[in-house]
């Protein structure tokens, strides 16, 4: 097998190999909690908690999980985890636990977290598992950016920032332009509330996963000719 | 005989220990800050059903109900009411828990109010958590449990929230006959 070099480990989950864009797994989730960036975030940052240290951990004790019971003891490694994580946040930031609802629960059978563990940190040191789950992490908040800061546009007409898992606001355009009486009225005419709804979550990745293959489409030609 | 039939449970079950040995640890750290922060929430919550001016609610311990987690009695509008918070799972339509508050008038099975106080709603189906969803519960108010014989107290699609809404509301009924 071809050894990777460490950045290729780290920036493959990013761009060639982002999980939700590229490979179109962990898509309930992904569509589910990017009606607003500020939830996006939230869910990956509880996202990348459970993959840092899944990885790290089932890295680290492969060698003595039989074969025949791998996938059990993952799912019990995950299932901790997220638990512990739905707990900490349940404590510590309520209103982020309350925001991300079932879909934080549902970390525990999220396709990337059990595919990155079974595919990259059951055969692999965990230095590279590390790498790894930092990357596809990155990717798959770039992604939930992506589509949550679409939507959240298209939706509102701006975007409203607060600091990651509190509900403190930092940035609102919303709150800015409503200042303003005849800009509020224009962006209320054009916003499309539709774009928050679960129907145009499958709009906006429709059309995103349209650039992706248009991107990909024109790299392969270009290395064919 | 095969060794695995040992072996592999064996790591399962240790594998299992361990982990929950993390989680009872969290949980430890974790869970008087929860408990204090849900004191603090279902004395808001109080406030928001039966109105601001409420003077203070005495708690009432509710043990052996799987629903019902809290009591309170407090006089609100005139009238003492004895209120209950519950927690339902709406599992079929994938979502998860749903908390409400329901208070009946103290001595009768009329709602005195009632009220959402957290819902892990996931689909475009009732959500009591919103200003819509919120008025939409409050035709339950004043009518006597006994007569709610039609449950679609909410739109088409919402059979499983109003339904877990119903138990929550059968429970805090049947704790308070006693």
């Amino acid at each position: 097998m071809e050894k990777k070099s460490k950045l290729s480990v780290f920036t493959e989950g990013i761009f060639r190999g982002n999980q939700p864009l590229v490979f179109l797994i962990g898509m309930c989730p992904t569509l589910a909690v990017t009606d607003s960036i500020n939830k996006a975030i939230s869910m990956a940052i509880a996202f990348f908690a459970v993959l840092f240290f899944s990885n790290l951990i089932i890295s680290a004790v492969k060698n003595l999980i039989p074969d025949e019971v791998r996938l059990p003891a993952f799912i019990i490694i995950v299932a901790s985890l997220v638990t512990i994580v739905s707990m900490l946040l349940q404590a510590f930031a309520y209103t982020v636990f309350e925001s991300l609802g079932v879909f934080l629960s549902l970390i525990v059978v999220n396709c990337i977290i059990l595919g990155r563990a079974e595919a990259f940190a059951s055969k692999n040191s965990v230095k590279d598992s590390i790498l790894d789950a930092c990357g596809v992490a990155l990717g798959y908040l770039l992604a939930l950016l992506l589509i949550s800061g679409i939507r959240e546009i298209l939706s509102t007409g701006g975007i409203a920032l607060n600091i990651p898992l509190t509900d403190k606001n930092i940035f609102s355009l919303p709150a800015i332009y409503a200042e303003n009486e005849s800009l509020n009225a224009f962006i209320n005419l054009i916003k499309m509330s539709f774009f928050a709804t679960p129907a145009g979550a499958f709009i906006t990745l429709g059309i995103i996963l349209a650039v992706v293959a248009v991107i990909k489409n024109r790299k392969k030609s270009a290395g064919a000719k | 005989m095969n060794n695995k039939f040992i072996k592999l449970p064996l790591v399962l079950a240790i594998f299992a220990f361990v982990c929950t040995l993390f989680i009872g640890i969290t949980n430890v750290i974790t869970k008087p800050i929860i408990d204090d922060a849900n004191v603090v929430r279902n004395g808001a919550a109080y406030q928001v059903v039966f109105g601001e001016d409420l003077p203070g609610f005495e708690t009432i311990e509710v043990t052996g109900n799987s629903v019902i987690s809290q009591g309170a009695s407090f006089s609100a509008g005139g009238k003492d009411v004895v209120a209950y918070i519950g927690t339902a799972k709406i599992n079929a339509s994938g979502a998860g828990d749903i908390v409400m508050l329901v208070g009946f008038e103290s001595g009768t099975e009329t709602i005195a109010g009632i009220g959402c106080i957290s819902a892990a709603v996931t689909g475009p189906s009732y959500n009591p958590m919103t200003d819509e969803g919120k008025e939409l519960i409050q035709v339950l108010v004043g009518k006597e449990v006994s007569s709610l014989t039609d449950p679609k107290i909410v739109r088409a699609g919402s059979t499983r929230t109003t339904e877990a809404i119903l138990t929550i509301i059968n429970a805090a009924l049947e704790v308070s006959r006693g």
